[in-house]
């Protein structure tokens, strides 16, 4: 696979909208790339973190997989950022005071 | 009660099973012979052809026994009954068709049986059944068969809330033959946007209880059973293995978790679906060889990230949405149409629906070996509880606490000059409030007190009005963000103001105090 610089059109939802304070945004990556530096450079680059082990990412609907296998990536592929959705409220340890 | 005892009950009430299986058998091989001697006797003698103007009233007791057997016995002889049989009634012949069972008392016998003979013509079901099921059978995807697999079919519903409302009212109505309902809770005003089975008159009762009435309303042949209870690792099992399948209409992770675990140990499909906000997900589990839960989210995600329908909102219709998606996939599943392999993912806000192709089974996951899936403390898995209510929690000391009811009494009704800080949304701070209270948001509140950084100049004002008095007091909605916010202003003016003695307190219980302990005609919500 030749390498390249592509966009793709990443689409937010649940709380990773709230947490990327979007719905939609475009990120410029570099192809091919594996799932764990995708993984990484979505989760930096829109403010991610807390939900990064609990988080769906679909290419253009397709669930991607956690493996070593690289992706080829073109312009106008679409990432979905889909995080599970479920109510429960805390546990009194481990509530923090953030500030 | 000790083991050997118990082992031994278990042992003697199976041995009476067997017992009554076997009665059952030979009552029903009796019934049978009763029956088809009865239609051979009554073969007419001329050979003439009897207009089929009388209903006889068949005895069966279960729904599966006597089909085609018994279909045989009768559809080859074309005659009607004996007229001298009190179970038959005559009408006029003209009538058949028109006679319903509620218009005319001496119409045509109810009957609960499916096998039933009206004079010489064989039908499936009963009337009742026939006619309330027919637009559905007709359809080429159900049919007599499909129908017949729902009415046999048992699915529990775990939760009788936003998405378990339409699930349960189109599971009752499409003839799923036993509902099972679990649910801790009870139904309360602010459910009823969304929940919509429950109505004003059951505000107060247990929601199983409230759901119960209504599936009898429209369907009164559904079987029923009703769990009023937190399902938890001692009672999943038990209770799922009871049924075909298993609907996830639960508002919490915990409980979803468990039931992937419990739905695997069973070797039951889960249908899972869930809805927040203006969101919503929909997804079948643990079915034909398809990934589990766990295969999909193997990590709870963490507590702080996670909203509930209390806290955030839901508007109504979303989990109404998903809820009767639920209902499709779980009708398709029981009656062996190809059911959704994708997990579909519903956005209200931008009127978008996606579907996503799921992954296969993980390799790793405990869904390789269902058999040995152990069942564990959900609440710590998830750091989070099995339910929506969120619980009091106090981070101060005990001084620093002001009851609602001292706080009328010594500071409001003797005039002595404060600050009441409410620090809710803007819209919950417009939906309602105590006159006297200065409102800013928990994000405002930061700006303002923080240890470093821009404040805007509107803001600044506003700090100095709160702090213009001695007594300050934080209020919110259930009294927990106020403490928050006390710790934050006591560090601010420690630093800021020093030497200046401030009483900042926090109102104990926020405004639900003040609805319970001051003023019970304020709105809860």
């Amino acid at each position: 696979m030749p390498e390249k610089e592509v966009v793709l059109t990443v689409l937010f939802f649940a709380k990773a909208k709230d947490l990327s304070g979007t719905v939609q945004s475009t990120i410029t990556l570099k192809s091919p790339i594996d799932y764990s530096s995708l993984l990484n450079t979505v989760v930096n680059q829109f403010n991610l973190n807390p939900l990064r082990h609990s988080l769906i990412l679909a290419l253009n609907e397709e669930y991607l997989e956690d493996s070593q296998q690289v992706l080829d990536l073109n312009n106008n592929d679409c990432l979905a950022i889909i995080p599970p959705i479920s109510g429960g409220t805390y546990l009194i340890n481990t509530i923090k005071v953030p500030y | 009660m000790d083991t050997e005892e118990a082992v031994r009950k278990v042992a003697q009430l199976k041995e009476k099973i067997r017992q009554l299986k076997e009665d059952l058998t030979n009552a029903e091989t009796e019934l049978e012979t009763i029956l088809e001697d009865r239609a051979f006797k009554s073969r007419p003698t001329d050979g003439a052809s009897v207009r089929d103007d009388t209903i006889r009233r068949d005895v069966s007791n279960e729904r599966d026994t006597n089909g085609a057997g018994q279909r045989g016995a009768h559809s080859t002889d074309s005659q009607v009954g004996d007229p001298a049989s009190p179970e038959e009634i005559h009408r006029e012949p003209n009538n058949v068709n028109q006679t319903t069972e509620s218009d005319n008392p001496n119409g045509p016998v109810k009957v609960e049986d499916d096998c039933v003979w009206y004079g010489e013509v064989y039908s499936k079901f009963s009337k009742d059944i026939t006619e309330r099921y027919s637009r559905q059978i007709l359809l080429d995807q159900v049919g007599v068969m499909g129908q017949e697999k729902l009415l046999n079919a048992s699915v529990l519903i775990v939760g009788c809330g936003g998405t378990g409302s339409p699930c349960i009212q189109y599971l009752a109505a499409s003839g799923v033959g036993t509902l099972g309902l679990a649910d801790y809770d009870r139904v309360e005003l602010s459910n009823l946007h969304r929940q919509v089975i429950h109505t004003t008159h059951t505000i107060g009762q247990p929601k199983v209880t409230s759901a119960k009435r209504f599936i009898s309303a429209i369907n009164r042949n559904t079987i029923v059973h009703a769990y009023q209870t937190l399902l938890d690792t001692s009672n999943a099992c038990d209770i799922i293995r009871r049924y075909d399948v298993v609907v996830d209409a639960c508002d919490n992770a915990p409980t979803r978790y468990l039931l992937n675990d419990a739905c695997l140990r069973e070797g039951r499909p889960l249908v899972s679906a869930s809805a927040l906000g203006l969101e919503g997900q929909l997804c079948v589990y643990n079915y034909k060889g398809g990934p589990c839960y766990r295969c999909i989210y193997p990590v709870p995600p963490p507590a702080e990230t996670v909203g509930t329908c209390g806290d955030n909102g839901v508007l109504g219709p979303v989990p109404g949405v998903m809820g009767t998606l639920q209902a499709v996939e779980t009708i398709k599943l029981l009656i062996g149409l190809p059911v959704m392999d994708k997990l579909l993912v519903y956005d209200a806000e931008l009127s978008k629906f996606l579907s996503v192709k799921l992954r296969k089974k993980k390799e790793d996951c405990v869904c390789a070996h269902p058999a040995d899936t152990q069942l564990v403390d959900y609440e710590v898995f998830c750091s989070s509880r099995a339910n929506d209510k969120t619980p009091d929690i106090s981070i101060l000391d005990p001084t620093e606490h002001l009851t609602a009811l001292d706080y009328r009494d010594e500071f409001l009704a003797r005039r002595v000059a404060h600050t009441l800080l409410d620090v809710r949304s803007v819209d919950e701070f417009a939906m309602m409030s105590l006159n006297i209270a200065s409102h800013a948001t928990m994000a405002d509140v930061q700006l303002m007190f923080a240890e470093a950084g821009e404040c805007p100049a509107f803001l600044e004002s506003l700090r100095e009005d709160i702090l213009a008095h001695r007594h300050v007091f934080v209020i919110c909605r259930r009294g927990n963000d106020s403490q928050k916010v006390v710790q934050l202003l006591k560090r601010y003016v420690e630093r800021h103001r020093p030497g200046v003695v401030y009483d900042i307190r926090n109102i104990k219980e926020g405004y639900k105090g003040w609805q319970k302990y001051v003023d019970n005609r304020i709105p809860t919500y």
